[in-house]
């Protein structure tokens, strides 16, 4: 078994020799993880949109319900004066012309809301983004909801003082006003607040898992072959299982290591910590590595020339990249079936319980046993497919 | 002990015959080469010889070692270079040599100092921490065969060892060969080079179409030629000249290149006239007899050139 290593070593060092793919090896999932965090990773996950406030009266009243909108994180807020043109008219051309998502009506005499009540009409873009429109729809009608909160309580207030009422007068006034009390209890099975970035980076484990495992495995195999290489180690007194022990061992320290820059770049460039065990964590990765480099082993007997061997890795790397939840969670529809085939879906599920929820060995059995079992047959088949190639 | 024996060895692809039923064998400190054109079925002898495929008939043994049971105990005492000279490109020479050292037990320090004793020998020791992609053909070749050598073979396996080189080079691993031959290694090779085999070997064998058509020394290959003669003419000619000169009784192979045309004819008085007859219209610039060469020999067997 000695000479495992030394068919790993010279792997590496073959790896050492091409400093240009040695760099992309460490690069490409950085420059993913960048892109991705910078886009969609910020440190809340909210949406920021433009809105039109247009006050009809300019009391105390409306310019307070004005400096909360102003005050709001992700709203930026633009004051408009109503001119002779209808309500409609001005929304559609707010909409329209200047890109508001929402444009808010505030009536005239506002302040009478202290003794009366009055109507607040909101216009949105109905053609904008689902997510965006329901959260700024949301936000809006939260605020206002909390606003009129505020004024109930003041008039109840007002009452308490100078209405000379009842215990139950009060009691039936502060029901009428708020009739439930929601309280909002925030719980969370993930230790920390879940952003984009924390779903991404397990994701990009799997990834780089998956491209030097399928094509670079395949395509060096095949390289191997076509130079007269793999003959040669094979005409020297070393078994075939030292020989695919040790090209195995080499890409798992090459995947091993592009994986430990991966996270320590996560863990400083955008605080990503892992929740749970790092054996656990280790032990996962491993998995999926076998079974990533089992394909490429698979690729590797079939595949004629290293080109056609890299072409064939990526048309099964790209549905697996897209179907198994690397990018974006899959739970429903035929990608959902379709995802059940890939091993990567499995690795992915359990390392984001170990890295997110910080989830222990009994969380992720069924996924780690199935993706063992997948790297297990994928490797006997390899294998064989190998003994019957080298025949010829 | 024969280095080598093989009886009625046979090899088949996909029901095309590589190597039908062929026989000889080789003794121990012989030079000996496999002869043939290509696709005549010599490398396919050497991977089976060299445990590297299985036959699919007769019997093959190394210094005694059956080569479909021993394979384990065959690996450690034969060297092999192959056709393709399948280093690792993208090590440098010394870490190929480290490498294959490795895989035949050697021990470091024994692989290195080893490896640097046979790269001094080749004139390859200034070159050895650079990486082989950046070698030429013939320092290739030289470090493929020093990789073949590092564990001491018993027996050294020459697939083609100097196809593709210029004749400097070539020379250069020729005159390499038999200094290790004179060690006390055997040497068996293959080539489609008849210059390679008559140089360098203590006896030949003439392969075709998987079969083992001659086998003897390089002299008596040639003497098998003593009836015939070969004349050399040097003219202008087209096909219809060879035509003519192929229907002269006594003619029996007729072959042309660069503007010569080589005949083997039998030795019959009056044939030279009768030729010259055919072709005195045409601009003769000389005639000459020539010795035979294995070339010829193959030709005279075959009915065919080694490189076509």
């Amino acid at each position: 078994m000695k000479k495992a290593f030394v068919i790993s070593w010279r792997r590496l060092a073959e790896i050492w020799h091409q400093k240009k793919l040695l760099a992309f090896l460490i690069l490409y999932p950085l420059i993913f993880m960048i892109i991705f965090g910078s886009v969609f990773g910020g440190e809340n996950y909210t949406i920021s949109f433009k809105m039109a406030v247009v006050a009809e009266s300019s009391d105390d009243m409306a310019s307070l319900l004005i400096s909360i909108f102003q005050e709001y994180e992700g709203i930026d807020v633009a004051v408009k004066k109503l001119g002779n043109e209808s309500m409609e008219e001005m929304a559609k051309e707010l909409i329209e012309n200047e890109d508001f998502l929402a444009v808010l009506f505030i009536p005239k005499n506002f302040s009478q809301v202290i003794f009366s009540t009055a109507k607040i009409t909101v216009f949105y873009d109905e053609s904008a983004d689902i997510n965006t429109r329901s959260i700024a729809i949301g936000t809006i009608g939260g605020i206002i909801d909390a606003f009129s909160q505020k004024i109930a309580e003041k008039k109840i207030e007002m009452a308490k003082e100078y209405g000379n009422l009842t215990e139950e007068e009060i009691k039936y006034m502060e029901s009428i006003a708020r009739p439930i009390n929601l309280s909002l209890v925030g719980y969370s099975p993930v230790k920390k607040e879940l952003k984009y970035i924390d779903f991404l980076v397990p994701g990009l484990v799997s990834m780089t898992i998956m491209w030097t495992g399928v094509t670079g495995v395949a395509s060096s195999l095949v390289e191997d072959r076509v130079r007269g290489v793999r003959q040669r180690i094979l005409s020297s007194p070393v078994s075939r299982i030292s020989v695919i022990a040790g090209e195995t061992l080499g890409y798992l320290i090459i995947t091993g290591i592009q994986i430990v820059i991966l996270l320590l770049v996560a863990a400083l460039a955008f605080k990503i910590t892992i929740a749970g065990e790092i054996w656990l964590l280790a032990a996962v990765i491993i998995a999926g590595m076998l079974c990533m480099i089992g394909i490429g082993l698979v690729i590797s007997t079939i595949a004629k020339t290293a080109e056609e061997a890299s072409q064939l890795g990526m048309l099964i790397n790209f549905p697996m990249m897209f179907l198994s939840g690397i990018f974006f969670p899959i739970t429903q529809g035929w990608m959902y079936y379709v995802s059940r085939f890939f091993p990567l879906t499995y690795i992915n599920e359990a390392m984001r319980e170990v890295i997110l929820r910080g989830g222990e060995f009994g969380d992720i059995a069924v996924p780690f046993f199935i993706s063992l079992t997948f790297a297990i047959l994928i490797f006997i088949i390899g294998a064989a497919l190998l003994a019957r190639r080298e025949e010829e | 002990m024969n280095a080598i024996s093989i009886e009625n060895l046979r090899k088949e692809y996909d029901g095309i015959v590589a190597v039908d039923g062929i026989s000889f064998s080789v003794e121990e400190g012989e030079i000996f080469a496999l002869l043939g054109p290509n696709g005549a079925g010599k490398t396919t002898t050497v991977r089976i010889l060299t445990c590297q495929i299985k036959a699919n008939g007769g019997a093959a043994k190394i210094f005694g070692y059956d080569v479909n049971k021993d394979c384990s105990k065959i690996r450690r005492i034969i060297g092999i270079m192959p056709q393709e000279t399948s280093l690792n490109e993208l090590l440098t020479a010394e870490q190929n040599i480290l490498f294959y050292g490795m895989l035949y037990d050697l021990p470091v320090k024994e692989a290195k100092k080893r490896g640097e004793e046979l790269l001094e020998a080749m004139g390859l020791f200034h070159r050895k921490d650079e990486l082989v992609k950046n070698f030429s053909g013939g320092m290739k070749q030289r470090l493929s065969l020093i990789i073949a050598l590092l564990h001491k073979p018993k027996i050294l396996f020459l697939d083609e060892p100097t196809t593709g080189l210029d004749p400097q080079a070539r020379r250069h691993i020729w005159d390499f060969i038999k200094e290790i031959n004179n060690e006390g290694t055997t040497i068996f090779l293959t080539t489609h080079y008849m210059e390679e085999a008559d140089y360098l070997c203590d006896r030949v064998a003439i392969m075709d179409n998987g079969k083992i058509i001659a086998l003897d020394t390089p002299a008596k290959l040639k003497s098998m030629m003593e009836r015939e003669k070969i004349l050399r003419i040097e003219m202008d000619y087209d096909e219809g000249v060879i035509e003519a000169i192929k229907n002269v009784d006594g003619v029996k192979q007729i072959s042309d290149e660069d503007g010569i045309i080589k005949i083997i004819v039998e030795d019959r008085k009056g044939l030279l006239l009768d030729i010259i007859r055919n072709i005195s219209d045409r601009n003769i610039k000389s005639i000459a007899t020539v010795e035979p060469t294995l070339e010829d020999v193959f030709i005279t067997l075959t009915g065919k050139r080694l490189r076509d």
